[in-house]
Order: C-alpha cells, then structure tokens, then sequence
C-alpha cells in the first residue's frame, strides 16, 4: 500500500487557514469524485490518503461498509460513500483511493477510511465562497451537506465529515443488519 | 566414591502397602559397599500391642558407593510418601564451614564472617589485614584482595572463602533488588508493543523480496533479522506480565474484614502469588476472584459451631492459588466449607424455570445453574450477597478474557473453583482456514480435529442443518462460504474443521488449511462490534488482515441461519 499523499494532521491544521486573494481567512477543502460528481471535504481531519490495494471483506456488515484495510498495524474500516449515500456500489478503478480521516468526538477518535474514485486537488475556500445547502435538487440527503462551495465558477457539494462519517448512525445501520 | 549415611524411618502402612524395607536394603548393598547397617527397633511395641502387619522398623546405614543421590534416593522411590528418609554424604571440615556462613543470617565484612564460624582466629586475621597495607604500599597501589591473602597466608580453603563472597554478593543484591524496577506507564509500552507487530510484518514483506532476488547472503541477513525481531517480540510482551501475587494479598485485608463481620474464623492462604499473567487481565479479573472469595467466605464456610458438629476443625480454610499450564493460568479458589447444595439448587432451577420441572440434569448443569443471571439460593439478602447478582457477571467477564470457569462441589466437604485464562490478551495460538480468497483464523485451542469431507458428503438433515458424518455420530456443520456470502468458484474438496465450543461440538467447512501460527489480535471497533461470529482481526505476516472465528457465537449463528433455509440448501 503506497501512501501517495501524506498529510500529517499539525501540518494540515497550521497549513489549513491561510489569508485569500480577498482578504478573507480562509479554509482549505479536499477535492474528490464519486463516480461523475466532484465533492469536496474540510481537510482538517484528514490524515492522509493511501492507493487502494486489497481490503478484506467483514461478513454479514451494510453494503457501505467495504472491509478492513491493515494501516500501518492498525485495522480501519473502510467505508463506501457511494453506498453510504444510497447509491449502487463504487467499482474499483485506476485511480479509487482511500481517504484516512479521524472521526468521531475527541475523546473517541477514530481513524476511518472513505472509498473515493479519484482524489483531484486541494483548493482554499473562505466562507464567502460557501452557501448554505440548498432546500432540493441535490443529489444526496441533504443531512450530509455542509453547503456549497465555488470552485472557480461551479457549485461543489461540501460534506459534513461529523455526519457522513457518524459512528453512532454507522453502527446503528449494522446493528439494524445483523437483526435480519 | 561418596560415603553415604543413610537413615530411613518406614512408615507403619508399608508392609501392608506391599513393599519391603529389606529389599529396599537389599537393592542399596548392590550399589555398593555397606559399611555398616543398623536396624532401628525402637518403635517396636510390647508383644500384646504388636500388629505384626504394621511396619515399625528403621535402618541407619554407612553405604561406600559411585551412586548419585539420586540413585540412593531412587532406592525409596516406592515408599517415599511415608517415609522419613534423609541421605548425607560425611560432610568434611570445609563443607562444614561453607554451611556455617550459608546459614548466617547477617552479613558482615568477610574476615569477621571467618572468624564467627572459626575458620580463623582473630589474631591471625589481624596479622594478614597488616600485611594487606603493607603489601598496597609496597607493590602496585592496588590493595591485594583480602579473601586471596587468606587463602595464601591462613590456610583458609577456597571453597570457604568463596562462599564467603557469594554471601556478600546476594546481601548485596537483595538489598538492590528495590531500585531495579522501573515505573513504566502501560500506554507507553503499548505503542512499543504496536510498532513491533509492524515491525514483524514489514520484516516479513522485507524477507518476501529477498527471497525473490535469490541472493542468499540477502535473504540469510534478512533471516537473522526476523528472528532478532521475533525475539525482541516475546521479550517485550513479557515486559506487559506482572505476578498475579500483589493482587491476591489485596484479598487478605476483604478476608480478614469479611470474616470478622460474619462472626467465622477463617485460615486464608495465598498459593503460587509469583505467578505471571498480562497486566490487563490482572485487572479485569481482580474483582470476579473478589466476588468468589466472598461467596466462599458467606455461602461455603460454615460458622464455627457447625463445622464442629461436622467435624471439621472451627477455623474454615480458604486457599487461592495460581499456577501456569501449557499456555493459561490456573486461577483456583478452594474452600472446606458446605459445597453447592445441590437439591436447593436444583429446586430454586426448577421454580425459575431455568430447568424443566421434575428433569434432574447431571451434577455439572446443576452446579453451573449458579452462574445464571438473578440466581441466588441464599434464604435472605445479607449486603455481601444474596441479590442473584455476581456470579454471571463473573462468568461473564472470565469469558470476556477468554477464560473459562469450571466447578468441583464436595457436597458437605468444600467447593474449588478453577479459572483457566490464556496469559495474554495480545496474542493466541490461531489455526488459519481460508474460504475463497477470505481467510480466518480460529483459535487452536478449540480446533478438535480436521477431517476430509468434500462437497458430496455434507449432508442436510430434516431440520435443515448441514451435517457430517464423523465416526457414527452426526457433527452440525456451519458452512462459512454460504454463512459469509463469499463468492468465489466451490473447490472439489472441502475439510471440515471440528471445533469444541462451550455449547458443544461441531464441524466448520473451509476450503483451505493454512496451518497454525502465533496471532496478534487486533481488536475490531465500535463499528463491527455487533458482528457476530467474529471476536477480531489479525495481521499477516502478508500484510493482509484475517479475521478471528468466535466459535462460541459462531455456532448460535449457524443454527439461526440454517432454521430460515429451505431444507434442500445448497449441498445437493
């Protein structure tokens, strides 16, 4: 497994803030894409983001959840977005990584790997660049939505890590898997 | 040749046991020369008492022989349980003096140390200390070694004096033996723990690509290295080991108290406290061993007017002891109390629906019965016990560490409780199956048997179970390929791993045997918590990670899944 990206979290939280062409503080998200759609994520929580390899498959778990990958010694779940959002399983392509993130509160972090297509590029957003999420017409539930953000003239759905990446929901959804 | 004195005192069952005391002599004159025998008549009772089965005799004898202590001793190895044998071999003036200094209790400067057991005269060692200073001054500056002069100078032999250091040497030691521990805090020596099991897989990828370069002096390096590794690995896990023995002496205090407000007299006594279990478990077995003491002290032992009407001595005994077996501890809590009263028992089962009414399982299930939640058979709630509450949740949490509880009631004699835990939570000993390109591991100590049983030969039976035939009797077999949704093409040949769980036997059908190998567990997560089946994870030597079977769960699993299939299943 080739780390392709290495983001250290002190890194990523003294490189994170920076000051943008207008003055504003500004905030810097992850761009990543789930099938045709590009997505984005703060990037703050991210620890880094390794090539897919192999990953062994837990038995009787939710579709969304892909298996268990070996990080450096430690076992992380990996977890399927795609499927997470009710859509059809991701397929594994050339470029499909996965993004290591922390979750969880503070007292209970853990680490938490996300099935993505591609990984694309780092862009700094400031809080004038993000809207609210809209009322309809987005492509997934609207709970997992922090807002949107302009990337150079286009709408990107930024994702709530705190809700999209919810323990407690994930384990209730197993929970619910096991009863059948 | 040893001049051995033997003196034997024979126990009054040995003629009736079948044994000879002149054979035994008889034996002893083959060995080599009696100097001298003696038969020891003293005990020999007046004519009218004498029971002419009862053995009365002893023996003294000066035996001159080649043979080892051990051959002597051997000599009485059929009649050691009850006699009194000692065996010495004529101790010359220098062993006498060597004895005399292992057996002081204090330890002074070692001329003083020769002169309490008289091996020099005061005088003389003045004399040779005056010389020592005078000889520093003379030669190098360096003192001569005043145990050296002795010897040279007062004729003292060196056997003695050496036992002389040695003596200063362990006083030494032992009063240093404080300072030698380091306080080390347990999440530290974690981290060390878990960057060694990575260590050990990146050697394993390392020695993977030697071996594929084909260059021998490469791949014997990278051998050496994994076995240093391997090393390094069992030593630091056995930094994580503390002796069981702090924990037990914590009870004596609960004993003591418990006992006084109960009004009973109690002898507790600690067994085998040096003992070494994995710090963890320490802890979290702490307080079931706690609850045990207690109901031994409350339910088991009698208060002192009974055990007398029993007769039993007024003062109950209570032991807890621990010992290492192959691979676990033996935690074991014995008391000389009542035992289970196996018809309350029985009955408070039977009123709680626990068994069938009227059914009487075996002794086993009966004394197990106390270990069901909300059982209690106490007549009333005292605050030490009595509230059903306890004994599950020792059950419970010795399962949690992968132990196991059994029972042994004397009825009216006493009850042990034996606790078997494995040493460590990191590790286990795993056998490695695969299904499709899946692999499991399951712990090796539940693996019965593996026995060959391709697709034809499992069967389904009328209730829908996939079964084996195994020696006549019919073994319930979990098929993990449709338990597990593992999609892959069906081999031509299955085996069928037989495994004993706590609610009995039964067969597990993989596909590959990759043998045994040492696990390093690692547990799962909140999000997998609710699996069943599966007690956590491994990683391989590959870097792959395997899953570990819980054969306890995994046996309730299959027969959940099985009642919902159609009969015909797919093992046609």
């Amino acid at each position: 497994m080739n780390a392709i990206a290495q983001q250290p979290a002190v890194a990523a939280a003294s490189g994170a803030a920076g000051r943008g062409a207008t003055g504003q503080p500004t905030q810097q998200y992850l761009l990543f894409s789930l099938g045709e759609e590009t997505f984005a994520l703060d990037i703050r929580p991210v620890r880094e983001i390794i090539q897919f390899s192999a990953l062994t498959v837990v038995p009787l778990m939710p579709d969304f959840v892909r298996g268990v990958i070996n990080l450096r010694g430690a076992v992380v779940p990996v977890i399927d977005l795609q499927s997470r959002f009710g859509r059809a399983r991701a397929e594994m392509g050339k470029k499909t990584s996965i993004i290591i993130f922390d979750v969880g509160p503070p007292s209970d972090r853990v680490e938490m790997g996300v099935l993505v297509d591609a990984v694309s590029k780092v862009v700094d957003l400031s809080a004038a660049d993000i809207e609210p999420p809209p009322q309809f017409g987005a492509t997934i539930a609207r709970e997992f939505i922090h807002g949107l953000g302009k990337v150079e003239s286009e709408f990107i759905v930024i994702l709530d890590p705190e809700r999209t990446l919810s323990v407690d929901d994930m384990v209730a959804l197993t929970e619910r898997q096991q009863m059948h | 040749m040893t001049a051995w004195h033997i003196s034997a005192r024979f126990g009054p069952e040995t003629f009736r046991n079948g044994m000879d005391p002149l054979s035994i002599a008889k034996y002893l004159k083959g060995l080599g020369q009696v100097q001298s025998v003696q038969c020891g008549i003293e005990s020999v009772p007046a004519l009218l008492n004498l029971n002419p089965e009862t053995c009365y005799l002893s023996f003294e004898m000066e035996l001159l022989s080649k043979a080892t202590r051990e051959d002597v001793e051997g000599a009485f190895s059929f009649v050691a349980e009850d006699c009194e044998l000692d065996v010495r071999a004529p101790e010359s003036p220098e062993q006498k003096l060597v004895r005399a200094i292992e057996d002081m209790s204090s330890t002074p400067r070692l001329g003083d140390m020769l002169v309490s057991v008289g091996a020099v005269s005061q005088d003389k060692l003045t004399e040779v200390l005056s010389n020592q200073e005078l000889s520093t001054v003379a030669a190098s500056g360096q003192k001569t070694k005043i145990g050296n002069l002795l010897a040279d100078k007062a004729d003292v032999a060196p056997a003695v004096v050496e036992a002389a250091l040695n003596k200063q040497q362990k006083a030494k030691e032992s009063s240093g033996e404080e300072n030698r521990f380091i306080r080390v805090q347990a999440d530290r020596l974690d981290a060390v723990i878990n960057l060694l099991g990575e260590l050990v897989i990146a050697g394993a990828g390392a020695n993977l690509l030697a071996r594929e370069t084909r260059n021998v002096a490469l791949i014997e390096a990278n051998l050496h290295m994994n076995s240093l590794i391997e090393e390094i690995r069992n030593g630091t896990l056995g930094l994580r080991m503390v002796p069981v023995g702090e924990t037990f002496s914590r009870f004596r205090r609960v004993v003591r108290d418990t006992a006084a407000s109960l009004g009973k007299e109690v002898n507790f006594e600690i067994v085998g406290g040096e003992a070494e279990l994995d710090k963890s478990m320490v802890e979290k077995i702490a307080d079931p061993l706690m609850h045990l003491v207690r109901n031994s002290l409350d339910h088991g032992l009698e208060p002192a007017q009974e055990r007398m009407g029993a007769g039993k001595t007024p003062a109950g005994k209570l032991t807890l002891s621990a010992k290492h077996e192959t691979g676990a501890i033996l935690i074991r809590i014995e008391d000389d109390g009542r035992g289970i009263n196996r018809e309350r028992v029985l009955q408070r089962a039977w009123n709680k629906g626990l068994i069938e009414q009227g059914v009487v399982p075996g002794d086993d299930v009966i004394n197990m019965m106390i270990f069901e939640p909300g059982f209690s058979t106490a007549e009333q709630v005292t605050n030490l016990s009595g509230r059903g509450v306890g004994m599950d949740v020792v059950k419970r949490n010795s399962e949690a560490l992968r132990g196991n509880i059994q029972l042994h009631s004397r009825p009216g004699k006493g009850l042990t409780v034996d606790i078997r835990l494995p040493l460590t939570l990191a590790i286990i000993d795993g056998f490695m199956v695969g299904v499709g390109n899946a692999k499991f591991v399951l712990p090796l100590g539940s693996v019965v048997e593996v026995i060959e049983a391709g697709g034809r030969h499992v069967r389904v039976d009328a209730r829908g179970r996939h079964v084996v035939e195994l020696r006549g009797t019919v073994l319930p077999v979990v098929r993990l390929r449709s338990l597990y949704d593992v999609e892959s093409a069906l081999p031509d040949r299955t085996s069928v791993v037989v495994v004993q769980s706590p609610k009995g036997k039964y067969g597990i059908e993989v596909e590959a045997l990759h043998g045994q190998q040492q696990t390093v567990i690692k547990p799962l997560g909140r999000l997998f918590k609710s699996v069943r089946g599966i007690s956590g994870s491994s990683i391989l030597g590959s870097g792959e990670v395997a899953l570990i079977l819980d054969v306890g769960s995994l046996c309730d699993l299959a027969t959940l899944s099985s009642q919902g299939q159609p009969p015909a299943g797919d093992a046609a």
